[in-house]
This record gives C-alpha cells, structure tokens and sequence, in this order.
C-alpha cells in the first residue's frame, strides 16, 4: 500500500472517527481549528480534540482539491453530504497506525494558540541569551511582535550573572525535557532556534534534511512545542513563557455574553431580544456552555428521564446524528432538536461509547 | 570648531564622515531641500537621521520597506535613541494609536508612503513641528524610476500640510530624466544635488548567451563550482527559485536556499539571516531579495533571469563586491528569456477587462478608496492602488473623456515605455562589440574615466576561477544536544 501524502493521512484518520456522521467541509473546519459552536462541539461529541488546528494553514481551494482527489481514488465517498470512509480507506488507516509512532501530546484545542505565543517567546529569548552572551549585539531577532517584546523585557535576567545562570539552567532543562521526546522531534526543536552563529532552518530545508514532508516536519515540531508547553512547570524560563497565556479560550467572546445574561436570571427569549439574536444562535450559545460547564442546570431544559432516554439512544444507535436520533426518540414528542443537543454536549465525551 | 564629529562619535559611534555625508547632512541643517544618489552600504541613512537628531522637532522618514524601517528604529534604540519609531500597518490600532498621541515626542518617526495617506495621520502632522522629511527610495515617486508607487506622488501634499518643511530625497538608482522628475514631483527647490558614480569598478561584468536552458544550466552549475562564495542567483519565479536552490545543492553539493515572496515572514527572516550568517553559500531569489540588506562578502550575482531594466540590473549586481574586493556579475541569456520580463510588466497594470469594469459600474461611488476596489470587484493590490490613483486623476480633468479610454491610455503610455526600458536593457545584453562597462554608464549619463582591469567579457578576462572557493563547513552536522549546547554556551 502507498503512502499518503501526511495531510491526506491524517484528514482519512479524523474521517474515519466521523465516518457518516458529518460533511467534508465539518473536517476542514477541525483540520484548520475553525472557533464556531458546531465545530467546537463537533470536537467534543467525537472526541476528535487532538486533530483541532493541526494544518491551520491549509488552503480551503487546496483541500477542495485534495479531498476530490482522495475520492476519485476510492479512499473516501460522500453521500448526502456526509464523509463515508471506504474499506480502502479503513486499510490504508490500519496500516499508517501499525508503524507511526504518534507523538506523546498533540492537542490543537487545548493549546492551539497559546503555543504559538508560547514558542515565540521561548525562541526569541533563547536567541537573545545566546548572541548576548557571545557579546553580540546587532542580529536580527526572529520574531518582532511588539508584545512578545514587551514580554521578553519583563522577564531579561538584568546583570551578567544572571544571563549565565539562566542560561546554564534553561540548558539542563531543555535538555531534560526534549530527551523525553523521540530524537527527531527534539532535532527540530533545536533546529527552529537560533543562537550565536547558527541560525534556525526553514521548513524546507528541515523537510530536505529529514527526508520528511513539510507537513509533517510542522506537526511533529507543534506537537514537541505542546510537550514543553505541557511541562513548563518544569522550568523556570518555560513557566514564564506560559505565563498570561489562555490554555484555552473556553467560550467565543459571544457566548460568553449569553453566558452573563443567563447568571442574571434572563430566558433565553429574553436573552434573544435583549441581544437582538435569532433564538437559533441562542440555542447554540446554550449547547456551547452545557458543554464546557458541568454545573449547567440541565435539568432546567431536559427532564432527567428524557436525559437517560436521549443518552440510551446515542448509545445503541452509535451516533451522533441529530435527525436519527429525533426520529429514535420521537414518541416524546416534546423532545426537540434542542433538547438533544443540549443533552448530548453535556454529557460530552465521557460516555459516547466509542473512544 | 567642528561641532557635527563629536556628535556623529556620541551618537552613531563613528569618527570620519564617508564621501558625500558631510555636504549632504550640513545642507539639511541649514535647511535646504537635498537630493541625493548614494549607492547602498554607503551610508545614506545617516544623512538624514544625524540632522533628525540635531535638529529640533520631529523628523517624518517615508520608507516603502518595513522591515528595514524596523531595523533601524531598533539599530537607533540599540544605540540609546529611544524616541524613534515606525509607524506602519503591521502595528495593532492601540499601538498605532499610541505613537499618534505621543508624535511630539519623537525625533524620529519612520512611515510608509500608504500610512502616511491615512486621515488620522495627516491631520495630527499639521500640529506637528516638523524639522525634516526625508522620502528614501526616492526613484518610486517618478513614473520614470524603475519603480513607481502611486502612493508616492502624495507626499508632496503632505510636505505642504506639514507646512513645507525641508525635504531631503534619496535614492541608490535613477537614470538622469527619472533624478529630474523625482526634484520636480516632490518640489524640491534650487536643491542641493549630490550623485555618487554608479559604477562599481570591483564588480567584472559578464554576458553570455546561451542557445536554451539546458546550456544555461549546465553553465550556471560550472560557474558555482568555480567561482568563490557566497553568490546570489536572481531568476523571475517563485518556482524556478526552488528549482534552481535544489539543483545547485544536489550538482555541487553547496549550502543553498530558495528566497522569494511565497515564503512565510518567519521562513524569509531565516533565510536572509543565514545568508547573512555566512550559513549559505548560494543563495537563489527573485526580487523579493535584498532590498535593505547589506551583506559585504558577496562574491557573484548571477541573473539566470534578466532584469526588466537597467536601473534594476544595477541595483541587483550592486549587492555583489560591498568589501570592494574583485566580484563578479553574470548574466545567462536564451533567445526565450524575453517572454517573462514582458510577462512581468503586463502583470504591473489591471487588465483591460478589469478596467473596464470598474468604469462601467453603475455603483461604483465617486470616492473609490483600493480597499473598495480590492473587495468589490477581486483586484490585485497593487491594481488597485493604481486604479485609485487613476480614477482620482480622472476626476480632476471632470471626465472629459470616458474613465476606462483614460486610464487604457494612461496604461498603453506606461506600458510602452517600459518595454522601451526592456529594449534598452536587450540592446545592452546582445551587442558584444563595445565595453559593458561604458554603455552601462551611458544610462546614466557617467563616463567610464578610469581604466578598469578586469572589466568586462568585451574588454578581457577575470580571474576570479582560480581563486579559493571558501565553501562553508558549518555546523550543520550537529546533533541536537550539541546544538543546545552550543547556543547556550555551554
């Protein structure tokens, strides 16, 4: 069997997990870490976070493209909108998993922006201590965003000895830590810093030099970034690099509107009118945050018998899907599109059944 | 007694003056408009940030490139000037909005030409006092520069909104009708003129013409084999940019890396810091490359593609040879090569289509700004700009004639011209019976005066073959724990 190219390979994996369940476009939204209600519950319903914002630069024409292509070549169909993974495709997935050796973190919902912060702050005071304690003071330092500055500023060691002692410190630590990594994740690592007389390496040139696809190259180097990020405790440099930073953004900034006007007793047709919304966009506010607050009064909305009923159901018929679902339960008759969504997103993951 | 010297110590560290600094930065203190020819890496920026420092009030710098701005208001705070700053679209609007209020407060403020259009920005300059403007790469605000920005030819209007404060044009490159425009379009009155020489007489100068590209590449893979490092190859596309990066680093086993706009900012600041690093020895770029970088050691410039005109060409071998030491440029050529330049400078301009419909959009308003025009009808920046400017111009002459004849006209006239540039530029490259050297110069109104040994491929042969290459050995081979070793001196 040939080798998929590691984008498509990784798009058929998260495929497989939402095999019939959802469209093409609701995986690129995953793939490229879209921040919408649906795809943030799509994460959770099919606990697929550690796909979220693994190619955030994939172009929308391209994967156009390139998922026509996985179709014309039988790895994957489409029916009535939604993905449906091929016995080609489950093959071709049961041989990738055989021998890739998946790294210990990759979690783009999790630290997804943060590690981006995290890393430029890492990387540009990692550069600055080298070419200062070389006695170099004219390089051109890799990142320029004025607030990563502001942060390396706060936290430059001041005297001479200082510079030295962190240096020797952040030295035994990095070490530590990238030794806990496979030795090619840690060579990228390395080789995306630069220092005194040794500059960082593009993506190419480290794709050339590992004979290792851009994409991969990128993904593996993320993921080793999540790993530190995941650490950082471990040292006192790393911790301040992660200092300030949102691990995640639980709620889009207009959820977290809805949110207020719910603690202040308002219903959600008030909250509708107050907020000049469609009651839609409310409903989803709501299944948003019974999904990341556990102590969501569900109760409110759902009957604990209609609960179990909504749970048992997801179960048995193994998915997701609202509309059988619907039809599944539909002798209650008052039990609406709402109540199941809301149901099953604060139910969440734990007990989905098919981890 | 001399009073600029131990200012020129204190603040830039330096203790002579270079060639032409000294008259040009003593014109801008006492006030006069200045213009000048300076070639690159000789120190042009200093003659206008030593009179902003001397002088009171705050100097306004009109730079189209924002990552040497950036550099220079961190060489400037390096060297303890704090109060400079760029004031440029990559700035978040709190921080756009911070340099705004606090203008008074800076000596030095950089700008590019397209901020510096911004309401927010004009209206607070007529409160300000200001001691000098300075537009660097001045060739871009003349139609016969090699380069033209509409964006430019606003700055004149701010001179006046700033209530005409002297003003000091520079630039590296402008043939002689284009130096006349660019006094003329910016204002400048009874200016004080200095023109450095454009010749570069360490850079030997080679043309070859190739019957097609297998026979150029086989050349180009000689000559890197041969001639010492590092050199630079300038070709025309993203993709033979890469091309040609992978083919030297597999045919001669050297350090390259492909240079172009594609790149991301992160992968481009690398590359050009590696080059810099001595890391690379060949380097394989389209244009994107080298604007405002200043690297001495550069051995050879290869155009594997040729440049549109003269006056680019010149600016590109002028990278090669900044330690004056012998250098050489080059020039591969088939009867082909001619269709991309000619691409090249179709693509500057909308295209007749596009022209055309925006000039009969029943709902194009009166006041069109680019950004419109980019959303609405899916124009190239650039275009878009272009058209602006145009569509404005048209206004003025109250639309005697129909919008899209006037700007296909305005198009046509440029368009022309520069093929004109182009020919000339072809002419140069065939002929193989008189100096390189000599007609090169003519472009620029200089004569050749001294006698320059090795000149060119008409005069004589280089000698630059048997020298040493200096390959570089690097670091590349270490180990990752060697690397963090290394890097934090360990």
């Amino acid at each position: 069997m040939q080798a998929l190219p590691f984008r498509r390979q990784m798009f058929l994996l998260l495929a497989e997990r939402m095999n019939q369940e959802r469209s093409i476009q609701a995986l690129y939204h995953i793939l490229t870490g879209k921040k919408s209600s649906q795809t943030i519950q799509d994460i959770k319903w099919y606990d697929v976070t550690y796909f979220f914002r693994m190619f955030p630069y994939w172009k929308e024409t391209e994967f156009e493209q390139e998922t026509k292509d996985m179709q014309n070549n039988r790895y994957i169909a489409s029916e009535n909108n939604r993905i449906i993974i091929t016995e080609k495709g489950r093959s071709q997935n049961e041989t990738f998993r055989c021998d890739y050796r998946w790294p210990p973190v990759f979690n783009g919902w999790l630290y997804g922006k943060s590690a981006a912060v995290f890393w430029k702050r890492t990387a540009l005071f990692v550069q600055c201590l080298s070419q200062t304690l070389a006695g170099n003071r004219r390089f051109l330092p890799v990142f320029e965003d004025i607030s990563v500055q502001q942060w390396l500023k706060k936290n430059w060691p001041r005297t001479i000895e200082g510079k030295k002692q962190t240096a020797s410190e952040l030295f035994v630590e990095l070490r530590d830590l990238l030794r806990e990594l496979d030795d090619g994740d840690a060579f990228l690592v390395m080789n995306r810093i630069s220092g005194y007389h040794l500059t960082g390496q593009t993506w190419t040139q480290l794709s050339n030099r590992l004979e290792m696809s851009e994409d991969e190259c990128r993904f593996r180097f993320l993921s080793a970034v999540h790993y530190l990020l995941e650490h950082a405790d471990r040292s006192s440099t790393l911790v301040r690099a992660a200092s300030g930073l949102a691990i995640r953004d639980i709620l889009t900034e207009t959820t977290k509107k809805t949110l207020r006007y719910m603690n202040e007793g308002h219903g959600m047709e008030q909250i509708a009118r107050a907020r000049n919304l469609k009651m839609s966009t409310i409903e989803d506010h709501f299944v948003e945050i019974a999904s990341e607050q556990k102590e969501f009064p569900i109760g409110d909305f759902v009957t604990e018998d209609d609960q179990r009923l909504i749970l048992h159901y997801a179960k048995t018929l193994q998915t997701k899907r609202l509309k059988v679902l619907k039809e599944a339960v539909s002798p209650a008759e008052h039990l609406d599109y709402f109540c199941i969504r809301l149901t099953l997103a604060f139910y969440g993951r734990d007990d989905n059944g098919q981890a | 007694m001399d009073k600029l010297k131990p200012f020129l110590e204190h603040y830039f560290g330096y203790t002579t003056f270079k060639d032409g600094q000294r008259q040009i930065i003593e014109a801008v203190i006492r006030g006069e408009d200045v213009f000048a020819m300076l070639a690159t890496g000789s120190g042009k920026s200093l003659c206008y940030q030593f009179p902003a420092l001397w002088k009171n009030g705050t100097a306004i710098i009109v730079s189209p490139l924002l990552s040497l701005m950036e550099n220079q208001v961190q060489e400037l705070k390096q060297a303890g000037i704090r109060r400079a700053a760029a004031y440029n679209s990559f700035l978040s609007p709190p921080e756009k909005e911070y340099i705004l209020r606090h203008l008074n407060d800076y000596k030095i403020v950089y700008i590019s030409p397209e901020s510096l259009q911004q309401p927010e920005f004009a209206s607070r300059l007529q409160k300000l006092d200001v001691s000098l403007l300075a537009v660097d790469e001045a060739h871009c605000i003349s139609q016969w520069g090699h380069e033209f920005r509409t964006d430019y030819l606003r700055i004149k209007e701010i001179r006046r909104m700033a209530g005409n404060p002297p003003c000091i044009a520079l630039t590296a490159t402008a043939a002689a009708e284009a130096r006349k425009d660019i006094m003329e379009k910016l204002e400048l009155t009874r200016p004080f003129i200095h023109c450095d020489s454009v010749d570069r007489p360490n850079i030997y100068i080679d043309v070859r013409k190739k019957k097609n590209e297998e026979e150029k590449r086989t050349t180009l893979q000689d000559e890197c084999s041969r001639l010492p490092l590092p050199g630079m190859i300038y070709v025309s596309s993203r993709h033979k940019a890469e091309e040609l990066a992978a083919f030297i680093r597999e045919e001669n086993g050297l350090k390259t890396s492909a240079y172009h706009g594609g790149m991301s900012n992160e992968d481009r600041r690398l590359v050009q810091q590696q080059f810099l690093n001595d890391e690379i020895d060949v380097i394989c770029c389209t244009n994107a490359f080298g604007m405002g970088i200043n690297k001495p050691n550069i051995r050879f410039v290869i155009h594997y593609h040729y440049s549109k005109d003269m006056e680019s060409f010149m600016q590109e071998i002028g990278r090669a040879g900044r330690d004056g030491r012998q250098s050489l440029s080059l020039v591969l050529f088939d009867t082909a090569d001619g269709m991309l330049p000619r691409r090249m400078i179709e693509h500057e301009f909308p295209s007749e289509e596009e022209v055309r419909m925006v000039s009969h959009d029943p709902e194009r308003p009166d006041v069109v700004s680019s950004r419109f025009l980019l959303e609405r009808y899916g124009l190239e920046e650039v275009h878009a700009r272009f058209l602006q400017y145009y569509i404005q111009t048209w206004q003025k002459t109250k639309g005697a004639e129909p919008l899209d004849e006037f700007v296909s006209a305005v198009i046509e006239r440029r368009m022309e011209w520069k093929l004109e540039k182009l020919k000339q530029k072809e002419h140069w490259l065939h002929q193989t019976v008189q100096c390189r050297r000599t007609t090169l110069l003519e472009v620029f109104d200089e004569h050749k005066t001294s006698t320059v040994s090795p000149c060119c491929d008409v005069c004589g042969e280089h000698t630059m073959h048997g020298q040493e290459q200096h390959r570089n050995t690097g670091q590349q081979a270490l180990s990752w724990e060697e690397r963090l070793k290394w890097i934090l001196h360990q």
